[in-house]
């Protein structure tokens, strides 16, 4: 569906060059869902942003190409950009408070999206939006579709932005964060609409969180993210039952589990380094506890030790392990 | 005994109109009563809005209850009445021994002060006596203690992460020697990775000072692994209270088995979500449903639930919940 291709954003700031995103590349195949797996400032929502577009550049360097039936989308227009957004790509925002305006009704913005990318009336535009907010659990949608957005719950805007992006029909979802700000008893109910609306639609999701728990529930294939870097790609369950970049494997373990109660928990040790200091040669080398002496010296390409594997770490250098 | 909190209650008015007059209240914790003890871990858990943080407020006196008792006993055993009437030196023992984490460590750490005047403010309270060197001494002490470096204490809180922050907090929250630290989502606004190492540095530390936690999370995990005892919260009532281990094995409030049934289970191969039972959303506490307040949503409604309040029954060991749903059977 769509393919990333050495991916580079970078920004100029103060503290120097800025590198949130650095040369990246994937693939999102149709009716799959990709999880980006990553802490804060690993550069997974800024991968988003550049894909959607909304990265000014310049100031922004941005490099690499963006394959999208057949079109590199960086040559595409801030017009045709702007017919992209909704219509191919809808995306879901972390914060559902803050992302609709609170001076119009749902309905009004439902109704908008629908009639900038759709020749519909306004009637019509109505009908069908009440039809997806149903379809998302939303009771009384007639009566809801006339509320604000202050007279909703958070786990309730959440489905109201779900069916607005739905709406739209999209062939592309992406969801950045969509349940972190909820509780999890909403959580679950918002994750569990999502998988069953996308086995419906057939459209591919890309899913940016930091939650492995969330990963394992809806994820085909995870990327895991540190400091501008995808460093590790496998399928869910390949990614779940054999982690094999060292940091994956410490993400892992820094699960609570039950079994630790009482005992000292195994963690990563140092901090997610900022944007302007990542490490020179492997940026996860100052945190790694099995680093060699080249670490610190040159950057580790990605290694395929095992197939349909890929690992960015030197100790997967010697090649296949069983 | 350090704290023991009965009935415990905090509305907060609503005021409306050129007059403010009071149109309602919001009822953010309409009923807790629990004890803690010396060197205890008591762990508070629920979601957003079910009334854990008003709770751990209302113990630190950010607020005042509306209604309900704190009674707090003091280093030499006498049991004091905490209320607006307690007297200042009381008022100040108690402020001493019982200290609180915040949730956010960027908004917690006052950015115009340096990490040493942070540190020595609750020093300069508590410790009037103590020479300005015995203070230096005793904040490079608390800085290695969380895993900092004494020479951080000319920096300002800016120069550092969420974690080391947070670490801060802490350092700052064990100065005065307190009996009792209330932490309020110590770890959620943590990056995972860093999560653990403050949480076993909570550990350790309870470990060296033999001090009581209270803590408030929205994190199951975290909390059976924190906790000897937990209290289960739900729109502003206890719904289950037991020993942590206990509660998670064997959840008796279907309100609790709810909650658990809700954590993804970090296993690809073995997804629960999608049967996921529980619908709807927590009613608004302006407005609580009569009866139990979990009826409007419990999935082994009776009717019964929606005229009484159920109160809270003993169900085994040290374990006692608050459903009608035991109270029928022998």
């Amino acid at each position: 569906m769509i393919q990333v291709n050495h991916l580079k954003t970078w920004f100029k700031t103060d503290e120097g060059m800025v590198k949130a995103v650095d040369d990246i590349s994937f693939t999102l195949n149709q009716t799959e869902v990709l999880a980006l797996v990553g802490e804060s400032g690993c550069g997974k929502s800024v991968t988003v942003l550049t894909l959607m577009g909304l990265v000014k550049s310049p100031p922004a360097k941005i490099e690499g190409e963006i394959l999208y039936k057949g079109r590199n989308l960086r040559c595409l227009s801030k017009e045709e950009y702007r017919h992209m957004r909704g219509k191919e790509f809808g995306m879901i925002f972390q914060e559902p408070m803050s992302s609709f305006d609170p001076l119009y009704t749902i309905g009004d913005q439902m109704i908008e999206a629908l009639r900038v990318h759709y020749p519909v009336s306004e009637s019509e535009a109505k009908k069908q939006s009440i039809e997806m907010l149903q379809k998302v659990g939303i009771p009384e949608a007639k009566r809801r579709i006339e509320e604000y957005p202050h007279q909703m719950s958070g786990g309730m805007l959440q489905r109201v932005m779900i069916a607005l992006t739905l709406s739209l029909e999209p062939k592309i979802l992406i969801a950045d964060e969509p349940s972190t700000a909820l509780d999890v008893t909403i959580q679950a109910q918002v994750l569990s609409l999502m998988k069953k609306l996308q086995k419906e639609t057939g459209t591919s999701i890309l899913f940016i969180t930091h939650d492995l728990g969330v990963v394992a529930e809806v994820a085909d294939r995870i990327h895991v993210m540190y400091a501008g870097w995808i460093v590790e790609k496998a399928t869910v369950f390949d990614l779940f039952k054999r982690p094999l970049h060292p940091y994956t494997q410490g993400l892992l373990k820094s699960r609570v589990q039950r079994e630790y109660k009482g005992k000292t928990l195994p963690f990563i040790s140092g901090y997610v380094p900022r944007a302007y200091e990542f490490p020179e040669g492997c940026r996860f080398h100052p945190r790694c506890p099995k680093v060699m002496e080249i670490c610190p010296k040159t950057a580790p390409p990605a290694f395929e030790p095992l197939s349909g594997r890929e690992v960015k770490c030197w100790l997967y250098e010697k090649g296949d392990i069983q | 005994m350090i704290l023991k909190v009965e009935h415990a209650r905090k509305y907060f008015p609503i005021r409306k109109g050129v007059f403010l007059q009071v149109a309602g209240y919001v009822k953010a914790l309409e009923e807790a009563s629990f004890e803690i003890t010396e060197g205890e871990t008591v762990g508070i858990v629920g979601e957003s809005g079910c009334g854990k943080t008003t709770l751990g407020r209302v113990i630190v006196r950010i607020y005042e209850p509306t209604s309900g008792q704190i009674q707090y006993t003091d280093r030499n055993g006498s049991v004091h009445t905490i209320d607006k009437r307690t007297p200042r030196p009381i008022m100040k023992h108690f402020r001493r021994d019982v200290q609180m984490v915040f949730q956010d460590p960027y908004n917690s750490l006052d950015p115009r002060m340096t990490i040493g005047d942070i540190l020595k403010e609750p020093l300069d309270v508590h410790f009037p006596k103590m020479s300005e060197k015995g203070k230096n001494q005793k904040v490079g002490d608390l800085l290695l203690r969380v895993g900092l470096y004494p020479e951080y204490m000319n920096r300002y809180p800016h120069e550092f992460s969420g974690g080391q922050r947070q670490r801060i907090s802490i350092a700052r929250s064990i100065a005065s020697e307190p009996r009792l630290v209330i932490c309020d989502e110590p770890t959620s606004a943590l990056d995972v990775s860093v999560q653990s190492q403050i949480v076993n540095l909570l550990k350790d530390i309870q470990q060296q000072q033999r001090n009581a936690f209270l803590f408030i999370s929205h994190n199951l995990d975290l909390i059976h692994h924190l906790s000897d005892r937990i209290l289960v919260m739900y729109l502003g009532n206890v719904v289950e209270e037991g020993n942590a281990t206990r509660v998670f094995d064997h959840p008796r409030h279907p309100y609790t088995q709810m909650l658990m049934g809700a954590i993804p289970d970090w296993d690809p191969e073995n997804r629960k979500l999608r049967e996921f039972k529980l619908q709807g959303e927590p009613p608004s506490p302006i407005n609580p449903p009569k009866g139990c307040p979990f009826h409007t949503r419990c999935p082994e409604v009776m009717e019964i639930c929606s005229q009484e309040k159920p109160s809270m029954i003993g169900c085994g060991d040290q374990h006692q919940t608050a459903c009608h749903l035991l109270s029928n059977k022998p």
